[in-house]
Formats: structure tokens, sequence, C-alpha cells
């Protein structure tokens, strides 16, 4: 059983996954075998995310179908009352 | 700067509707005795004084004369109404007179003699430069505070004022901290929204409150000026963006895909992750705006805010520096690159594609405060997104890399590096 996202014990990272938009299903089904979890299907933009170890990202990206496996990027705005946004 | 408006300057409204005076530019060849002969022959005009004081031409214009500026070889005549088909006959037919055309009113009604001497100026020039067939396509920069009390300076700077099109019928996405739904410039146009920030729905920030009314804002705001570029279209707005202003690409990806399923043509981005020089595009966003382009969905992205010009300029941000996003530059009000701006450094994408208003930006801002005027891409981005709505609307049949060449090939060139501004200023159709 896996830790609770963000806490202490998780080691998981968020990533995001691009594969064939025909084979979304196909990798969906394969890839909690492949150690993601939380797995979200994008099937208009061809894209699942979820969670993984990174131990196991390697594997992930094996799969058939599989074309892109990226850590998640964060994107931070200024606060409201910054003149530059 | 922020705050909560922009008082009008005295400025001329660039983008305004033509307006003459009654007076005519008369382009004489370098016999400018001979052209006035063939106007008095022609069309009766006479009494043209030639002068070279500026001040005494002004007071001969304003008396109801004549003038002559025998350096630059233009008459400005004033003419009875009957007398005019003359004088527009003489500027076809006499040899010495090379063009005539209806004086332009480049400044407002009723400015001081040297305001009104300088728009004289420019229609002299202008007469000159398509005499001659100088179309430079160069926008010139404006070196007086624009005048907001109608419209922003970056509708006019756009030309979204004159444009026949609103974006009617055209589905347009903002992927942000979302929107003041209660906003009553905006609550009636919003179409949908889709939270994709578990436990937040509205706008607690107000930087997608902003970035909507830019690109989606009504024709008739509540207060003046106007501040929307596509003010016809069906507003989509996607939270991606919690109310501190922080999201991560699954969010933002769950979005770009909700945008697609709902249609929308196209997707404006004002967020960013600074990137360094030498580093590559993300292989799955490009696969994904290739994808959505497929769909018919144009993505805009801002190109981010890390430079500090002129110390040093920053590489475009993730995901503007995907080949098939869109990159948005900022522009002062003088045309010139907001000195946060990011520029082109990495190949492979990484370029600015496009530049539009990003300094001093009023627009909607969640209530009870209503309006802001803020600064940087993320405020440019929305004008080209809802220029490209009115493509949309203009060219109904076009693909979305049809919009987007249409985009790129209408802007108009500025004077100044594509490393900084890619084609140049956004144009609505």
């Amino acid at each position: 059983m896996s830790p609770e996202p963000g806490s202490p014990g998780d080691e998981r990272v968020a990533v995001v996954v691009s594969v064939a938009p025909e084979q979304v299903d196909d990798v969906l089904a394969a890839s909690s075998g492949a150690g993601l979890e939380d797995a979200e299907p994008l099937s208009a933009i061809g894209v699942i995310t979820g969670r993984i170890h990174p131990s196991r990202m390697a594997a992930l990206h094996h799969l058939a179908g599989v074309q892109a496996v990226e850590v998640e990027r964060r994107v931070q705005l200024p606060p409201p009352d910054a003149p530059v946004q | 700067m922020a705050g909560t408006g922009r008082s009008g300057g005295t400025g001329p409204l660039r983008g305004r509707p033509l307006q003459y005076t009654g007076a005519y530019l008369v382009l004489l060849d370098d016999d400018a005795g001979a052209g006035l002969s063939a106007l008095s022959d022609a069309a009766g005009v006479g009494g043209v004084e030639a002068v070279s004081d500026p001040g005494a031409a002004a007071d001969v214009l304003e008396g109801g004369g004549s003038v002559l500026f025998e350096q630059i070889g233009v008459a400005v005549v004033t003419v009875e109404p009957d007398q005019r088909q003359a004088l527009l006959r003489a500027g076809a037919d006499a040899p010495n007179v090379l063009a005539v055309e209806r004086e332009r009113i480049l400044h407002a009604l009723g400015t001081p003699s040297a305001e009104y001497l300088r728009g004289y100026r420019d229609g002299v020039a202008a007469v000159v430069a398509s005499s001659l067939g100088e179309v430079s396509g160069v926008a010139e920069p404006c070196t007086q505070a624009p005048d907001e009390s109608l419209s922003t300076w970056g509708l006019q700077a756009v030309r979204a004022l004159e444009s026949g099109f609103t974006g009617a019928g055209v589905r347009g996405c903002v992927l942000d901290t979302g929107v003041d739904t209660a906003h009553p410039d905006l609550a009636d146009r919003v179409v949908l929204t889709q939270s994709f920030i578990p436990g937040e729905l509205e706008d607690g920030h107000g930087h997608g409150t902003h970035c909507v009314g830019t690109a989606f804002g009504p024709a008739s705001p509540q207060t003046l000026p106007r501040y929307g570029v596509a003010t016809g279209a069906e507003i989509y707005v996607g939270k991606v963006l919690s109310d501190a202003g922080s999201g991560g690409d699954r969010a933002i990806l769950a979005g770009i895909n909700w945008a697609i399923t709902q249609g929308c043509r196209v997707i404006s981005m004002s967020l960013g992750a600074p990137t360094q020089v030498g580093d590559t595009h993300s292989v799955v966003y490009e696969a994904v705006a290739q994808r959505a382009l497929r769909q018919n969905t144009v993505i805009v992205a801002a190109a981010g805010n890390d430079s500090t010009r002129p110390v040093s300029t920053a590489s475009v941000s993730h995901p503007a520096n995907c080949p098939s996003i869109l990159a948005v530059a900022a522009l002062d009000d003088a045309l010139a690159v907001a000195e946060f701006s990011n520029a082109g450094l990495n190949p492979e994408g990484g370029q600015i594609d496009i530049a539009a208003p990003g300094v001093d930006v009023y627009s909607a801002w969640p209530e009870p405060q209503s309006y802001l005027t803020i600064s940087g891409t993320s405020m440019a981005t929305p004008h080209v997104a809802g220029v490209v709505a009115l493509l949309a609307e203009a060219h109904p049949e076009a693909s979305a890399a049809e919009l987007k060449d249409l985009l790129l090939g209408s802007a108009r060139r500025l004077d100044l590096s594509s490393i900084d501004v890619g084609a140049g200023l956004v144009q609505a159709p």
C-alpha cells in the first residue's frame, strides 16, 4: 500500500505521459502493472497523467504505445498585488 | 504599476476610424509654381501662401486660407464644396500635381495649433509615402500617452476597434486561475467553467479574470474603457491554477483536453515555468499541441517575464517554448519590448512567435475591485487569443494551422528584433 500522496513517506512523482491517441485505453490498462497510480486518461490529447515511483519510470516508458514520460512541472504566478504577472 | 485605472491622455487614438478636416493635401512635383497654377486654373484655388514658420501656417489655415510648404512640396488648401471635384480632377490630370488627398485628423478635435500641425505633418507624410509607393508596414512608435477614455491602448494597438468581427459563434478558452462568474461585465458571457483544482471553483486570485477580460470582455462594459478583444466570443474558462496561483502539468493538460472536447478554437494560457538557455521543450506538450491543431484548436501561451532588460534576457518559458504553441511577447504603449519580456534564445520552438500589448493593461478583476491595470506577458497573451477568435469568425473554414498562418502573416512588423517580438504586433482582421 503506497503512502498518501504528498505524505512524508511518499516518494512517488507526478508524471505526464504522451501516448498514441488510439492506444490510450491499451496503455491505461497496462499502466498499473508498470507502476503508474492514480492514472487519469486525457483521450482527446493522447495523455495519461498519474504518479509513479521514480525507479519505475523507465518501465513505464517502455510500455507499447508510450511516447514520452515527463515529471510534472509546476507553474507559479506572482501574488495578485504584483505589478508584473 | 498596479492600479485601478488610467487617466486619459491627450495623444491620438491610434486605430480610430479616419476623420477629415475640410482641407486637402496636395503633393506637388519640383515645379511647385506650375502645380499651383494648375490648381488655380483647374479648380480656382488661389491665394496659396508659401510659409516656413509653422505658427504662421496654423494662423493661415485656421483663418480658412491655403498654404504651401515649399521644402516638402506640399500645399494644404481649403476649398469650397463645389471646388472639390475639380481639385481632385486636377490631382489626377495635372502633370505637376502628384496627388490630392483629404486632410486627416490624427488628433483630437479642438487641440492646440501645435497638435494640429503635427496632425497634418503626419498627413503629409502619409500622402508622400502613398504617392511614392512607400508602404513600409512598420509601426511607428507612439511617443505620447494613449487616450484610454473609451478603449484601452491595447485594443487600439491591435486594431480591435475597427474589426468587423467579434468572435461571434467562436468558442474561446482561458486556462488560468478561473474567472469571477459574478463580474457584471462577464457574467452573461461565460458559457461554461470547469475547475481542475480540487476544492476551488471561482477565481480567488484575479489573474484569470483579467485574462478573460482582455481576450473576450464585452463591447460595452459597465464602466469604460472597453478592454476586451473578441466581444462576441463564447467564453469557456478552465481553472488550472489555484487561488495561490500555482498549478501543475496534470491540471493544465486536463484543461487543454477539456477545452478541445468543448470545441474551443483557441486556448489562452498565461502561465509558464522558467527555462534556461539550452533547455529543450516538453515532448508531451508538443505532441498535445500538434493534436490540438489537428482538432482545430490553437494554443497561445505567455513567453514569460524573467528578463530584466537591458541587463539580461531570459529564454521563453515552458510550455510556450513548444514549436506548435504560439509564444507571446509583451510590448509597451510605445511599442517597445517590455523590460521583463522573455526572448527567443533557444532553437526548436523556443522562439517568440508574436507580440502584443503587455504593459499597463487595464482589464476586469474580481469584485468588488472590478478593474485593475497590470503588466506581463500574461496580459499580452489574451490579446492574441482574442484576435485568433476574430480570425476564426472571419475564416470559418480555416483549419487551426491556417489560423496560425493568418495570425502571424497579418502581424504588423516592428522595427525590433524577431528574437524579441517574432512576427510583430498582433493585428485584428
